[in-house]
């Protein structure tokens, strides 16, 4: 069942559309993050959802009761603000029990539920400190043991993380899941880190420019990224002009100054809406990771002669950066045997392909394409 | 209970505009006064009927020919030129010490630097007379004077301390890198940065002198009549039309004073310390 | 060797012992500015607590029965007493008013440096200037009769001159901006998300302003209370002009004490009266936690 429904919602600031008819549900229990780069009305839609702003049009709701004009403390949803916004007047235990005091709880069980929360949050005996005695991580903690302590149907997350160094993140990250699994209330988290989206959440939701670009699994947004604006936002990708030189149906010879492959099931490729008639205009892109460094061993690969730029280490991979005549390329792999200087062939099996819409110079050629 | 949600409700819906409304109201009638001495200042009738039938510039001609009314204005200017500088001077060497060296009794000095706020104007007022009888000194220029800078130092050190302290240090040691001395460097390094603070804190100082009353009133003699003395007067011993000129010439003087102070030093620091 | 020669020598090897010796250029520093108000303002009050204890203009010998007519007669007790009154019933107009005000400037109004400037002006101008505007406005036929009478409320010009009311207004008047001011810096320090997160845990905005806003502007508040409540009990120029004989303020009686009645250690008692009661009044201020915000403006 749909713990939250959002339809149509749409917000206008003047003559600037932050969010622009975005439709989406979220089920009892998920983790979903929206993800977006700064400006693309991801908080904007975090904080309608909370009751900051107003809608200029569409509705949400609640367990399907619709609280589009309800005010922010008459919704069952909480918040972990960017800033946390801890009480500084207040001590822990006050300020987990704030929400507590509002809806009426009893002195003792509230006193019970601040340790319960505490102990989840792994601060036990934490109940007098003062905010200002908190490491970061900590406070962290405090800010999400408030927002779940009011046992709400959703908490809302405004990018808390942000402010903390690498590890601890990573760590919070964990943290998060570990939580939302013990309680079982819906998350639902705001961030522009990629990362952050891809470590924690169940399904994501891309935002560009206060539209939905797509809301799937994370692992299909990777595969089959909706629209080249996600393919490039989640993950890196490389392009590569090219044509369509012999059409069969949804199979296509793609050719770029020579180079060809035969991309069967082409449709199921297509990120875009692509025309797959022969000699339309379309660019074909490439996951850092599908890229592999010397030569091919088998048939029908897109393989380009280029320069090693660079190298750098992230984690168990060896990131290149290939000059090459379309510029240049960056490949993942875990092959470390190439230096800056070495001249090397790059190449890629067409199973790997992403086609997508021709850059937009060339936009015009590939008018009138039929959809996949 | 419901009740109390009914008003959160509302105020949630409404509060923004009943705030501004209520902050329109509250300005509104902090001018309205002022509005009306304007306007009276340039009624025909004189004083006392509002709202005037006829308007007139007459008394303003006639406070410009007011022997009295120009010599208590040269009065003011007198002892408000001779006490600001000495009030900046003895400011900056206070804000000085304070800001570069670690003495005993530095809390005490800053004490020192704000009690003339504290104790009511009156009983300071009073005390002065008193102390300068006992000393022998003879109500006139003089005491006015050094009423005046007992008066304004706390204002220009509440702006010139901080403006002292905020200044980088290491400019200064750069400069006495250079080879200048600790002179030189004060003339040509600090002062030129804390001047925007030096001035504000001068202005200030001079605003307070030239309004001052309460201290005036009691160290003077008859001779030693400034402004506020004058008007105060005028307000006692029944009124006259004049008061409503001079008031706008106050108003004028404040307006341009705050305009100078807020572009050299922003508005914050202007409200915040002032 | 010339006189002047000499003279220069003399300052030429002063200014070089001050350039070399810490302490003597900490006590350059340092001592004109102490040594200043020391003479000319501590040593006055001292001279005032002294004349205060003498039974009649020195020499005389000490007494203590200047603080015992104060407080046993009716007569200064009442001018003690209403001067707490109005102190108290000012400041809490000012409180409440000024707290509107800066509440609506540092959360609801966008041009929030216009609105400051129309507060402040008002302030920057003289006090007395001030006073005689709201003579204006409470005098018989002044703007308020004028008012009153048109609007129905009133048939014939009263005034409300030398009343309680016009002083209570006087001292309202000319301190409101002086609160508004710690108050609107305490409230734009505080950090706008607070508001919103205790909204979002359930409470309306008149408990988020009881539970989060006051308690976190309370320094600023305490503050404004004091710089009102100090030159509001000491006044003399507002219930001077606006309450004349009818409203006497204790700042009024000392005043008369040296101008009219020539009963200077009288006076002086008194004065020590209202010193004490203001130097308690800052204590509290501080023990309540305003702490070092009450440096700040004032201007009788």
């Amino acid at each position: 069942m749909s713990v939250l429904t959002i339809s149509d919602l749409r917000k206008e600031f003047g003559d600037l559309v932050a969010v622009d008819d975005v439709n989406f549900a979220v089920d009892d229990g998920e983790f979903v993050s929206i993800l977006g780069p700064s400006g693309s009305g991801k908080s904007t839609i975090l904080r309608m959802i909370a009751g900051f702003e107003t809608p200029t049009a569409g509705t949400i709701e609640i367990e399907g009761e619709n609280v589009t004009a309800a005010p922010p403390f008459d919704r069952e949803v909480n918040m972990v603000f960017q800033s946390l916004a801890l009480f500084p007047h207040l001590t822990v235990a006050e300020n987990i029990g704030y929400g507590l005091v509002e809806s009426g709880v009893p002195e003792d069980e509230r006193r019970e539920r601040i340790a319960e929360m505490l102990e989840v949050v792994e601060l036990s005996g934490y109940q007098d400190r003062n905010i200002d005695q908190l490491s970061g991580g900590e406070q962290q903690r405090v800010a999400l043991a408030r927002a779940i302590v009011n046992e709400p149907k959703i908490v809302l997350f405004d990018e808390p993380l942000a402010s903390l160094d690498r590890k601890l993140r990573q760590h919070m990250q964990f943290e998060l899941q570990r939580i939302q699994e013990e309680t079982g209330i819906t998350f639902l988290y705001v961030t522009h880190d990629q990362e952050v989206a891809m470590a924690v959440s169940d399904r994501m939701l891309v935002l560009n420019d206060g539209e939905m670009e797509q809301l799937d699994s994370v692992e299909t947004i990777y595969d089959k990224p909706a629209s080249k604006f996600v393919a490039q936002f989640i993950g890196d990708i490389n392009l590569v002009p090219a044509s369509i030189v012999e059409a069969n149906g949804t199979d296509v010879t793609v050719d770029s100054r020579g180079n060809r492959i035969h991309v069967s099931d082409a449709a199921g490729r297509c990120v875009d809406a692509v025309s797959l008639e022969e000699g339309a205009d379309v660019s074909v892109g490439i996951r850092p990771t599908g890229i592999t460094l010397g030569d091919p061993d088998r048939e029908d690969v897109f393989s380009v002669r280029g320069e090693i730029q660079n190298r750098g280490y992230a984690g168990d991979e060896t990131v290149y950066t290939i000059d090459t005549e379309y510029g240049s390329f960056t490949a993942n792999t875990e092959d470390r045997s190439y230096d800056i200087g070495d001249d090397v062939t790059v190449w890629w099996p067409a199973d790997e392909v992403y086609l997508f819409a021709p850059e937009t110079e060339t936009a015009s050629v590939s008018d009138g394409g039929g959809e996949p | 209970m419901s009740a109390l949600n009914t008003l959160e409700g509302f105020i949630h819906r409404h509060g923004d505009r009943i705030g501004r409304g209520l902050m329109v109201l509250i300005l509104t009638l902090i001018w309205i006064p002022i509005g009306v001495v304007v306007l009276m200042s340039f009624a025909g009738e004189g004083v006392l009927s509002f709202p005037p039938e006829t308007y007139t510039v007459r008394w303003y001609a006639e406070v410009l020919n007011n022997d009295d009314a120009i010599s208590a204005t040269l009065t003011s200017l007198r002892v408000s030129l001779v006490a600001t500088p000495i009030t900046v001077l003895i400011s900056l060497l206070a804000a000085y010490g304070v800001a570069r060296y670690d003495f005993r009794g530095k809390n005490a000095l800053q004490a020192l630097l704000t009690l003339p706020i504290i104790v009511p104007l009156v009983v300071t007022g009073v005390a002065m007379t008193l102390f300068f009888g006992n000393i022998n000194l003879s109500s006139g220029f003089t005491t006015v004077v050094i009423a005046h800078i007992v008066r304004t130092v706390p204002f220009a050190a509440l702006i010139i301390i901080p403006t002292v302290i905020g200044f980088d240090r290491t400019l200064e040691e750069a400069s006495k890198d250079l080879g200048a001395s600790e002179l030189r460097t004060f003339r040509r390094v600090t002062l030129p940065n804390i001047m925007p603070g030096v001035i504000a804190g001068g202005l200030l100082a001079f605003t307070v002198s030239f309004n001052e009353f309460v201290y005036t009133y009691f160290v003077r003699d008859t001779a030693t009549q400034t402004l506020p003395v004058y008007l105060w007067g005028l307000i006692r011993y029944g009124f006259s039309p004049e008061v409503n000129v001079i008031s706008v010439l106050f108003l004028l003087l404040a307006a341009g004073i705050l305009l100078v102070a807020v572009s050299l030093t922003g508005l914050k620091q202007v409200i915040l310390r002032g | 060797m010339s006189v002047a020669n000499r003279g220069r020598q003399v300052l030429e090897s002063g200014a070089e012992y001050v350039r070399e010796h810490r302490r003597a250029r900490l006590g350059l520093l340092v001592g004109i500015p102490a040594s200043v108000l020391v003479a000319f303002f501590i040593l006055p009050l001292l001279t005032m607590a002294w004349m205060s204890f003498l039974a009649d203009m020195p020499p005389a010998p000490l007494t203590l029965e200047h603080y015992i007519r104060i407080f046993t007669g009716d007569t200064y007790i009442t001018v003690l007493w209403r001067t707490a009154v109005l102190t108290v019933q000012s400041t809490i107009i000012v409180v409440v008013l000024g707290y509107v005000l800066a509440y609506s400037i540092a959360r609801f109004t966008k041009r929030a440096t216009i609105v400051l400037l129309l507060i402040i002006l008002p302030f920057w101008t003289n006090y007395i200037v001030r006073m005689y505007a709201l003579i204006n406005i409470f005098q018989s036929g002044g703007v308020l009769d004028t008012v009153m009478i048109l609007v129905g409320l009133a048939n014939e010009p009263s005034g409300i001159m030398y009343s309680h009311t016009a002083v209570l207004i006087g001292l309202a008047y000319v301190w409101l901006p002086l609160a508004t001011f710690p108050f609107y810096a305490s409230l734009t320090n505080m950090d706008g998300d607070l508001i919103d997160a205790s909204k979002d845990l359930g409470a309306g905005p008149i408990k988020t302003f009881l539970r989060v806003t006051l308690p976190m502007t309370k320094n600023g508040v305490i503050a404004g209370i004091v710089l009102v409540a100090i030159p509001a009990f000491g006044s003399f120029i507002t219930p001077a002009l606006l309450g004349g004989t009818n409203v006497l303020m204790v700042g009024m009686v000392i005043e008369q004490q040296f101008a009219a009645s020539f009963n200077w250690p009288f006076g002086s008692a008194l004065g020590m009266v209202v010193t004490v009661g203001v130097v308690l009044l800052i204590g509290v201020g501080s023990w309540l936690g305003a702490g070092g915000k009450l440096a700040g403006g004032g201007d009788e």
